[in-house]
């Protein structure tokens, strides 16, 4: 709604205003002057998502990071389940302006962290990269300032906003809170000097109490439309932006072969003899993976990886987290040593890293307009949910149903896994892909009859061909 | 045909659990009929339909709580057996108060119950009647399968609270198909019977009471109706009534046979699995590690006949037939299923296993302020788990030790300081040690298939 932004946008010029204000002991430093040459390093990336009959608009703020006009994006940017393939029609423009932009090329998503990254075809120089500005060094309560970016209609207006810095946690990145919003996601946080304090994360929630007329009241949260308190900290940000895939899919990932971590708390730790540590107990063990090759069992407790005791963290779940990024900072052959309880015993297990198996990006898919059906090779993920924890389950499952297609009509549903098609199992996608193929070129077939598996209950479909 | 679907998930079981409605206004009077018209019998059966008032106790805030409802019931035997829902009253009702047609009040106690009907029987207090010098009329069975509609009923009960309520319609249909559902904390319910639809008024609290020709004979007992709709009330039929009445009478509850096959109407599926018309019925799904299952049986195989009795599951309202001549097999007994399998027609023996709910027993730990459930066989197979030990969270007390050590309703426990739950009992002595002495314990929980181990302290 325009004249709720516009009374947003003015309610942040006030603050600003208040800010210069503010009797100052020393000279003001120049931030109109910083601000101006500090947006060269941010930019707006415009792009489609192509699904299988609709399109949907993205846009996000990212950071230029090199010379070569390469740009990082926060993880939650894009759709990271969707094939980049699906990435359609990439711009990237200089926020506050209504030009066209240049053309740009998706580089892939790295697994670490999760941020994308983009590479503008043309125009690079126009752009400064962030390394130019130095890193700041952080310390509790010293002023920040940061860029901020509107939404499209306002042509990506940016904006200046400030704060202090309030706490860094790790979760398990370093992240820092300011104590007002400074920047907005994939923007910049700088300190007085204009050096880089780091990197705009997902917008903050406020959490407030809703207190009714009659006195109840409900806990809330309060989330900014574009502005956020909560940034990546310069030194990790700047070793991230190192992480640039080498292919749009993503590098191959290492891969443990455990399923549903789950933080130990406190209470338990103790019960368990540890102290001043975290752990973490393992819910299942993939078949036939590398967990499962070394004799990791499902309950055991992690309590140090390669000798080292398991950090403690805030909330208790980044524990998690924690170990997950040091699974994934390792390189596929490595092998690594878990020290777990098991009963009331402590032991050592050896695991060689193996490769990730394919994640639902990497799935294959096929979209039918003729039956309305889009299908997805089934994946490790599919497996996990439906408690068939093996790589090789095989067969599809049902991606996408186009309403009132004859396969809505047959009350097909997303997710349904197709076991199988006309009496045939379905063992693979190609399979799959073959009948389905086959089913749009025989002009004389009445209907194709499914057997589908949903919520752990088998059910037989028919499709109507005529 | 989708929107009425729909529609059936808004069928809702007629109990009636809100204060009761103040009496007020005066008597009215006179009925268009004359006297002369009211069949004696309808009379009798008047005075044979009592309201219940029921306290149960339930668990689902981790404490012990009373719960009070309001249904009603027909005395059918001439020792004081009332017919009811299941809904109505179950086996944790502390008290059960019968209000007779004369007003009179009286004790009563449950005979036995079965969910998968809506069907139970309390008993009157034989002692507190012969106190109080008090008698009563019982009523009987109509034959519910020679009902056509358009024939006139009338409905009897406590709609509301408003004790002695008689309203009239006309049988709608008499064989309504409801997919089985879930009835008071999650029971089973109908899929062995079909359903008598009536326009006569049903409203909550009508629950359990009968529904009976001008004769005064019962030919069902109304259970079911749409909220927010008009005129659309379901009634158990009698003939399954009466079966239900003499099986509790005998044994206080009915055991049924288990064979693990989902079943679905093969309608216009007969001439893609090359079918003789009226023959055979789908097979769904077959529940994993069921009888169905262990002998091979496969979903999308078509089940023609059970021990040489051909069935017919064509359309919808006929799968409840089908299943019920499933479950009155003999458990443990062995049954030939002939099965047509793609162009293969084969003979399969399958061993019944005893019909079980998925709902188990209940209680609650006060101390912890923790209400479980025993974890059920299809609970387990429904729910993928290894097996069916543990117990199933149904509520926490805020600010009680299971709640502050993060226990959450939907939780399975499946192991208490290293211990398998394989039964309540396991658990129940774990918690009168606690009782006796309270100490740390430590709890395995399954959450979404995600291990957790929680420590409850004192």
């Amino acid at each position: 709604m325009p004249s709720k932004s516009l009374f947003t946008f003015g309610q942040v010029a006030a603050a600003c205003l208040f800010a210069f204000l503010t009797p100052q002991a020393a000279a003001e430093p120049d931030y109109e002057a910083m601000f101006d040459e500090r947006l060269k390093s941010v930019v707006v990336v415009e792009l489609f998502v192509q699904r299988q009959i609709d399109r949907e608009p993205v846009s996000a703020t990212g950071a230029v990071i090199d010379e070569e006009g390469r740009i990082i994006l926060i993880d939650s940017a894009l759709p990271s389940w969707f094939p980049p393939e699906w990435f359609k029609d990439i711009r990237v423009r200089p926020p506050g302006e209504d030009v066209e932009g240049v053309p740009a090329t998706y580089l892939g998503q790295d697994f670490l962290t999760g941020f994308h990254f983009v590479q503008m075809d043309e125009g690079a120089e126009n752009y400064t990269p962030v390394t130019h500005w130095g890193q700041a060094e952080l310390k509790r309560g010293q002023f920040l300032w940061g860029i901020a970016v509107m939404d499209k209609q306002w042509h990506f207006a940016p904006y200046y906003l400030s704060g202090r810095l309030a706490a860094i946690e790790k979760i398990p990145w370093d992240i820092g809170f300011t104590t007002t919003p400074a920047t907005s996601p994939g923007s910049l946080v700088f300190d007085e000097q204009g050096r880089v304090a780091g990197w705009g994360g997902r917008i903050t929630i406020e959490e407030k109490i809703l207190v009714a007329e009659d006195g109840r009241q409900l806990p809330i949260g309060l989330k900014d439309t574009r502005d956020t308190a909560a940034f990546l900290a310069v030194d990790t940000f700047m070793e991230q932006i190192q992480r640039i895939p080498t292919e749009p899919i993503g590098d191959p990932r290492p891969y443990l072969g455990t399923s549903g971590l789950q933080p130990v708390t406190r209470e338990v730790a103790q019960f368990l003899g540890l102290e001043n540590q975290g752990a973490v107990v393992v819910s299942d063990i993939i078949e036939a993976s590398p967990a499962d090759k070394a004799g990791l069992k499902s309950k055991d407790i992690i309590v140090k990886l390669d000798g080292e005791p398991l950090p403690k963290r805030r909330p208790d779940f980044i524990v998690t987290r924690h170990f997950d990024n040091e699974i994934s900072r390792h390189a596929i052959g490595d092998t690594i040593t878990l020290t777990v309880i098991r009963g009331d015993e402590e032991q050592d297990i050896s695991i060689t890293l193996d490769k990730q198996p394919k994640v639902l990006k990497e799935a294959l898919r096929a979209y039918y307009d003729e039956l309305g059906l889009g299908i997805r090779e089934f994946i490790l993920l599919d497996g996990v949910a439906r408690r068939e924890l093996r790589v090789d389950v095989g067969g599809v499952v049902v991606d996408f149903i186009k309403p009132n297609s004859k396969a809505n009509t047959a009350k097909l549903e997303p997710g349904d896994w197709i076991k199988e098609i006309d009496g045939t199992k379905i063992n693979s996608f190609a399979q799959a892909e073959q009948i389905f193929d086959g089913v749009a070129s025989d002009t004389g077939k009445a209907e194709l009859v499914l057997l589908v598996e949903r919520n752990n209950e088998t059910k037989v479909l028919r499709v109507k061909l005529k | 045909m989708l929107k009425t679907l729909s529609l059936f998930t808004l069928v809702v079981a007629l109990s009636f659990s809100l204060a009761e409605a103040k009496p007020g206004g005066s008597r009215l009077s006179a009925s268009a009929e004359s006297l002369e018209d009211i069949d004696e019998g309808f009379q009798e059966l008047l005075d044979s339909v009592v309201r219940l008032d029921v306290w149960e106790t339930t668990f689902d805030k981790g404490a012990k709580r009373t719960r009070h409802g309001v249904g009603s019931g027909v005395i059918m035997t001439d020792e004081g057996h009332i017919l009811t829902n299941a809904h109505v009253v179950n086996p944790y009702a502390e008290r059960i108060m019968v209000t007779l047609n004369n007003l009179e009040r009286v004790d009563a106690e449950l005979v036995g119950w079965d969910h998968w009907t809506d069907l139970a029987v309390v008993k009157l207090d034989a002692g507190e009647l012969s106190r109080k010098g008090l008698g009563f009329t019982h009523a009987a069975f109509g034959d519910s399968e020679d009902l056509i509609p358009g024939q006139t009923v009338y409905a009897v009960g406590t709609p509301n609270g408003l004790s002695r309520t008689v309203t009239r319609g006309i049988i709608s249909n008499t064989e309504r198909y409801f997919e089985g559902s879930r009835v008071g904390r999650g029971y089973e319910t109908g899929n062995f019977n079909t359903w008598l639809q009536t326009d006569a008024a049903i409203n909550p609290g009508n629950s359990g009471g009968p529904l009976v020709l001008p004769n005064g004979k019962v030919i069902g007992i109304n259970t079911r109706g749409y909220l927010g709709a008009e005129n659309l009330g379901f009634a158990v039929p009698a003939d399954i009534a009466r079966e239900v009445l003499a099986g509790l009478l005998k044994d206080e509850s009915i055991t049924r046979s288990y064979l693990g096959l989902r079943l679905g109407p093969l309608q216009d599926l007969e001439n893609f699995y090359e079918l003789d018309s009226n023959i055979g019925v789908l097979v769904q799904s077959v529940d994993p590690g069921s009888p169905a299952e262990e002998a091979g049986m496969r979903p999308g195989d078509i089940l023609l006949s059970i021990d040489g009795q051909e069935v017919d599951g064509r359309f919808p309202e006929q799968l409840p037939a089908i299943q019920n001549l499933i479950a009155s097999q003999s458990v443990g007994s062995t049954v030939d299923l002939r099965v047509k399998r793609g162009f293969q027609t084969m003979q399969l023996p399958l061993v019944t296993e005893k019909l079980e709910s998925r709902i188990g027993q209940e209680t609650a730990f006060e101390a912890w302020g923790l209400g479980v459930q025993k974890i059920s066989r299809s609970t387990a197979r429904e729910g993928n788990l290894e097996n069916a030990d543990g117990v199933v969270v149904v509520g926490v007390q805020p600010a009680f030790p299971a709640y502050e050590a993060g226990i959450r309703r939907g939780d399975i426990i499946t192991k208490v300081n290293r211990q398998s739950l394989t039964s309540l009992e396991t658990l129940e002595s774990i918690y009168s040690a606690y009782e006796a002495e309270p100490e740390k314990v430590l709890m395995e929980v399954n959450r979404n298939h995600q291990v957790v181990f929680i420590v409850v302290k004192p």
